[in-house]
């Protein structure tokens, strides 16, 4: 057994493990799984060589399928920088979630049994290492409908009336993406005999636009972009570290590793293929971005942003298949630093709903003057996620726009235009949003706030905030790497 | 070169630093020896670059493979010049503050760390050479004065004001992104040589996107400067933070950018006949904001905000001397460096007077509370220094000699008249130099008007004892008044010194063969003459001693008669005018000031209020998607659930029909079993 095979198995055994507790102790059992699932994590990272590892595992169960075929796990730089994203953010939700699932919880109390939480949280963590450390698309697929599971169980959780009807919503339009997959597969199953990530360039030009599509489809389902976006809005009404953790900084980002890791295995993509995935992300976008400007939840205006975010993503990478690699990197480079500022934004909107029970833009304002701290985390994930430099999102939105200009094709540069216009859309909302709430005279809601924030809230979010502010200096090795730098 | 490091290191300590003490006064003194330290170390650096002429260079950090991009600092005179503004000024706001700050209810946890961030990024922006680096810092000085601007976050002005500024400012800051990436297509690196280069061959092969990139370079830096109308978020945002950042904002901040338009027209856009056109833009621009600022400027009864106009007039009048230089550099390279010194020596004189006004005003807000000039008068009598350092500093801004600001304005009038005499510019063109002299003339005496009334309502007058808070003002408050002041009227007196620096500076940042300095202007220890072209020798001239020994000798001939004569002198009470009346009969507050003036120049046009020119009252901007837009982009209401809904209707359907057929249920067996028989004949030829 290597190391691979255990961090991917030790979430699902802690699922199990868990899921025989009731009480808070769950969290704290869950916790400690997370914990070493990270540290398994490290552990790859920093024994490997520049980020590659790789084992096969040869199973007889598929040997009807007739083609050479084996699972297997490996990682590489995009793996390695997902894997980050996944256990840490994993780590710090799951320890904020002990907190935040209490009967104290201003927002919506929860009662024990805690179990089946945490068993999906672990269920949901083994499933995304999976996903980003499968080695052909079968794999993925496999691990890929698991979060979808996990999601719609979680969005779920609650119970009440618009939790079950969220949750179908987002199991059948995930669920769709899923079938165009299984189409995908079997088009590849039948024309190029083998389900490698690489399988794709083999095949003749139109099928591997049909193919192409099909998986993009599937990706912009589970990642929310046109057409099947509506989804993410209504699972705002899962418990925040819920939406934080699938919604905003892993689950949503299965499918734009599925698009990356085909830019990164097939050099040869043919141009339509990265212009629907180009013209479908700033579409998103934009639409992403004047929703905005009518959400009175705090909660939806984050999850428009995401989906304005992984436009960017998509977008980025549709410009590494254009041809620039600085649009590509760019692209991937977001995904990490998106992925722990939203991350943080979330949980900070958690944090203040825990304590005054509201989530609306009307109803709160200057939540700054009785917590100066869910202040700053806000404004720091907020600049992070606008690209205000020297925060995160700067560089990574940086190197998108250069990409975006570096081809001096007509339609790109007018994306890419489109695209800085959109950021600052975005920023006005953001600041106005910011001050309106954060600042002024504070409100009713404000005033009859819990006076403190349980400890486990307060470690998780000072820690998230730390790895926010430094999120690009832990992409960039990876990055580098991806970049064929050493 | 490593003075540089260590003090950008101090600042950035002394933020992380005083980011941990919740102590008002022990974060005041730690962020004092901070930055004490980065200033000494600055001005060594930049007074060995500026007397010796030298330049740093040095790549410290590359993004490659990334991005073609690294921190590259280079110190040459003109960020030398600029480095000593920011570390004299940054000292004396620290010192200032420590006192000053505990005035204020609020933490000093939102005042100390972005301040010091702010001093550390404005040292980063004028020694990098590096355009994404340069945005960096930009945004990052954007950044930390916004903190500043809503240090007060009660109040609703001071929200409004930073929301105004943060937006304003970053949307100029997309243009300055844009044309990085742009260029960047182009050049493949952010580096300031590469990209002259490759902006030269823009501006030779496309022509109209090579003007559309200076356009870029030139809205973000005039938003940031101040100038009107991209700079109208500055009055409403300048008072707000407290006077002491106040005081850098309006002393560094805004020169930061005329540093940026400097150094983009200097060493980074390459001058043709096609770019000097944007001089006469800058000009252009300068003068309106000479004209409206210092005019709205006039209408204000509030002293921070009156500065703060100021702030914008001031800005105008560097870049009438810039824009007279740019447009001039080849057609007369004299009038040229002339014009371009007055421009830089301006900002540096602009940038010790503004923040010693601000730090006046940031006084008599410690010791009355309010900066309304309607309610303060005769503070003389308890800061005498603190008056003497705001005549000093109101003389200055006013442009009277013997002071600095008289110097740097005399080049600027000079210059932009002496473009009459320049046979080969068009005549349009020289014309509205001319006007722009003289309209910047006629505006410097409303500058003295305004800066009267700021001094009368503020320090003369009745003194009105209830109103004050404690004693005497400390040291520490008057100290950073009384550097600033001496530097105002030694630079003022010895011009010959600082002139030869800016000389340098533009020497050294442009690519463009300059005439001598010798040429130009002929120094001594006296003053300075001037020579606008090859062969007029001394057609303008200052020597600031002669006339102010002629002026000392007959002070002290007059003091010597009063002495001779034995003249009495008797201590009396003001008079004011007989009998006690209520102040509001006879006191001549700060809002009586120009009356009949203020009402010539305010007026309404639709539905917004002019005061001075400048918009004081917007209606509400109201701004909604139309309707159908938010409709179509939400896919559910029209498309997903009513499918849905016809998907499981037809469902329903479906299983109706087949409950309905329940009587032949074992018809339907049997007839389903020969087809699926039948169909399996058929595919298989009968072969199974």
């Amino acid at each position: 057994m290597d190391v691979l095979l255990i961090q991917l198995l030790v979430p699902f055994f802690g699922a199990i493990i868990c899921y025989l507790f009731k009480s808070r102790a769950s969290g704290l059992v869950a916790s400690f799984f997370a914990l070493m699932t990270f540290s398994l994590t490290l552990f790859n990272i920093l024994t490997s060589l520049s980020f590659t590892q790789k084992t096969d595992y040869q199973w007889d169960f598929f040997s009807w399928l007739n083609i050479p075929f084996s699972f297997g796990l490996f990682t590489d730089g995009l793996s390695s920088l997902m894997l980050i994203l996944i256990t840490l953010i994993g780590l710090f939700v799951i320890l904020y979630s002990v907190g935040y699932l209490s009967p104290n919880n201003r927002d919506h109390g929860f009662y024990p049994p805690y179990g089946s939480y945490y068993f999906l949280m672990l269920l949901f963590i083994g499933a995304m290492i999976g996903v980003v450390t499968s080695k052909n698309f079968l794999q993925v697929f496999l691990f890929w409908e698991i979060t979808t599971i996990c999601s719609w169980a979680l969005i779920s959780y609650m119970r009440d009336s618009k939790g079950i009807f969220s949750g179908f919503k987002a199991f059948i339009m995930t669920h769709i993406g899923g079938i165009s997959f299984l189409v995908a597969l079997g088009i590849l199953y039948v024309e190029a005999k083998s389900f490698d990530f690489s399988s794709i360039s083999v095949l003749p030009p139109t099928e591997k636009f049909l193919v192409f599509g099909l998986l993009f489809f599937a990706a912009s389902a589970k990642s929310a972009q046109i057409p099947l976006f509506t989804w993410l809005p209504n699972a705002m009404v899962a418990p925040t570290p819920v939406s934080a953790y699938l919604h905003a900084a892993a689950m949503v980002k299965a499918g734009v590793y599925l698009i990356a890791r085909i830019y990164l295995s097939n050099p040869e993509l043919s141009a339509n293929c990265a212009f629907i995935v180009a013209v479908v992300s700033i579409l998103t976008m934009l639409i992403s971005v004047i929703l905005y400007y009518i959400q009175d939840d705090l909660k939806s205006l984050l999850a428009y942003s995401t989906i304005g975010h992984l436009g960017y993503i998509l977008f980025g990478v549709s410009l590494g298949i254009f041809g620039s690699i600085t649009g590509g990197i760019g692209g991937i480079f977001h995904i990490i630093n998106h992925g722990f500022a939203k991350g943080l934004l979330f949980l900070c909107v958690g944090a203040i709903s825990y304590a005054t029970g509201s989530k609306s833009i009307n109803e709160l304002r200057g939540i700054s003057s009785k917590f100066p701290f869910l202040a700053v985390c806000f404004i720091v994930g907020m600049f992070s996620i606008v690209g205000i430099p020297p925060f995160s999102g700067f560089w990574s939105k940086f190197m998108i726009f250069t990409g975006a200009f570096e081809l001096k094709y007509g339609p790109l540069t007018f994306f890419g235009i489109l695209a800085i216009f959109e950021s600052l859309l975005s920023f006005c909302w953001y600041i106005f949003v910011g001050h309106r709430v954060f600042f002024g005279t504070p409100s009713e809601k404000v005033l009859n706030a819990h006076k403190d924030l349980p400890f486990s809230m307060r470690i998780s979010l000072v820690l998230l905030l730390f790895f926010t502010i430094i999120s690009p200096l832990l992409g960039y090795p990876f990055v580098k790497v991806l970049y064929g730098g050493v | 070169m490593e003075y540089l490091y260590f003090s950008f290191l101090s600042l950035t300590l002394g933020a992380l630093l005083t980011a941990l003490i919740r102590n008002k006064i022990g974060s005041g003194v730690l962020a004092v020896l901070f930055t004490s330290i980065s200033a000494v170390l600055l001005i060594d650096l930049a007074l060995d670059v500026l007397f010796n002429n030298k330049i740093f260079e040095e790549e410290v950090f590359s993004l490659l493979p990334l991005l073609n991009a690294s921190i590259f600092i280079r110190v040459d005179a003109l960020s030398a010049l600029f480095l000593l503004i920011v570390a004299i000024v940054s000292f004396c706001v620290c010192l200032f503050s420590v006192k000053y700050i505990s005035s204020y209810s609020q933490s000093s946890l939102s005042f100390y760390p972005p301040i010091l961030s702010l001093f550390a990024s404005s040292v980063g922006l004028v020694c990098i050479k590096d355009l994404l680096f340069f945005i960096l810092f930009w945004e990052m000085m954007t950044l930390t004065s916004w903190i500043l601007v809503v240090f007060e976050r009660e109040k609703k002005q001071a929200l409004k004001a930073g929301l105004q500024y943060f937006i304003a400012t970053h949307v100029a800051t997309a243009f300055l992104i844009l044309a990085a990436v742009i260029i960047y297509s182009y050049s493949n690196s952010f580096e300031f040589s590469e990209v002259y280069k490759s902006l030269g061959n823009i501006l030779v092969n496309n022509s109209l996107l090579g003007n559309f990139l200076i356009f870029c370079f030139f809205i973000a830096f005039v938003t940031k400067a101040g100038v009107l109308p991209f700079g109208f978020w500055l009055p409403n945002a300048y008072p707000q933070p407290p006077s002491s950042a106040s005081s850098f904002f309006g002393g560094v901040m805004s020169k930061l950018a005329v540093y940026a338009i400097l150094r983009f027209f200097l060493s980074v856009i390459p001058l043709s006949s096609t770019t000097e056109a944007w001089g006469f833009v800058i000009a252009f621009f300068g003068v309106i904001s000479i004209f409206i600022g210092t005019i709205a400027a006039l209408t204000q009864d509030e002293a921070k905000r009156l500065m703060s106009f100021h702030a914008i007039g001031q800005v105008g009048y560097m870049l009438l001397g810039i824009g007279v230089g740019i447009y001039f550099i080849h057609i007369s390279p004299f009038l040229s460096v002339i014009a371009l010194t007055g421009g830089i020596f301006h900002a540096f004189n602009n940038s010790i007077y503004k923040s010693l006004l601000f730090l006046n005003a940031g006084a008599i807000f410690y010791k009355t509370s309010t900066t309304d000039l309607n309610r303060v008068s005769g503070l003389i009598k308890v800061m005498p220094l603190t008056a003497l350092a705001a005549m000093v500093g109101a003389l200055s801004i006013a442009g009277v000699p013997p002071f600095n600001g008289f110097v740097s304005k005399l080049l600027i009038f000079e210059s932009s008249i002496w473009s009459a005499r320049v046979n080969e510019a068009l005549f349009l063109v020289k014309g509205a130099f001319i006007i722009f002299g003289i309209i910047s003339i006629f505006i410097s005496a409303i500058t003295l008007a305004s800066f009267l009334k700021f001094i009368n309502s503020a320090f003369m007058g009745k003194f009105k004892e209830e109103d004050i808070k404690g004693g005497r003002l400390s040291w520490s408050m008057t100290l950073p008044q009384i550097i600033l002041a001496t530097i105002c009227v030694v630079t003022g007196l010895f011009p010959s010194v600082p002139i030869k620096f800016m000389y340098d500076a533009i020497l050294v940042s442009s690519k463009i063969n300059l005439p001598d300095f010798n040429q130009v202007f002929s120094a001594d220890i006296a003053g300075i003459g001037i020579n606008y072209c090859q062969s007029c020798l001394s057609s303008g001239a200052w020597y600031p001693l002669f006339i102010i020994s002629s002026t000392i000798m007959l002070s002290l001939i007059i003091f010597s008669f009063e002495r001779y004569a034995g003249a009495k002198i008797r201590e009396v009470k003001t008079w004011y005018g007989g009998k006690e009346h209520t102040p509001e009969e006879v006191i001549y507050t700060g809002h009586s000031f120009y009356q009949p003036f203020k009402e010539i120049v305010s007026f309404k046009v639709g539905g917004i209020y002019f005061k001075g020119f400048y918009p004081s009252e917007f209606p509400p901007l109201k701004f909604a998607f139309p309707k159908w837009i938010t409709k179509i982009i939400q896919p559910d209401d029209w498309f997903y659930y009513p499918l849905a809904n016809l998907i499981s209707k037809f469902f329903d359907r479906m299983s109706n029909f087949y409950e309905r057929l329940n009587r032949y249920y074992i018809f339907w067996f049997v007839l389903g079993s020969l087809l699926v028989g039948i169909l399996v004949f058929y595919f298989y030829g009968g072969k199974l």
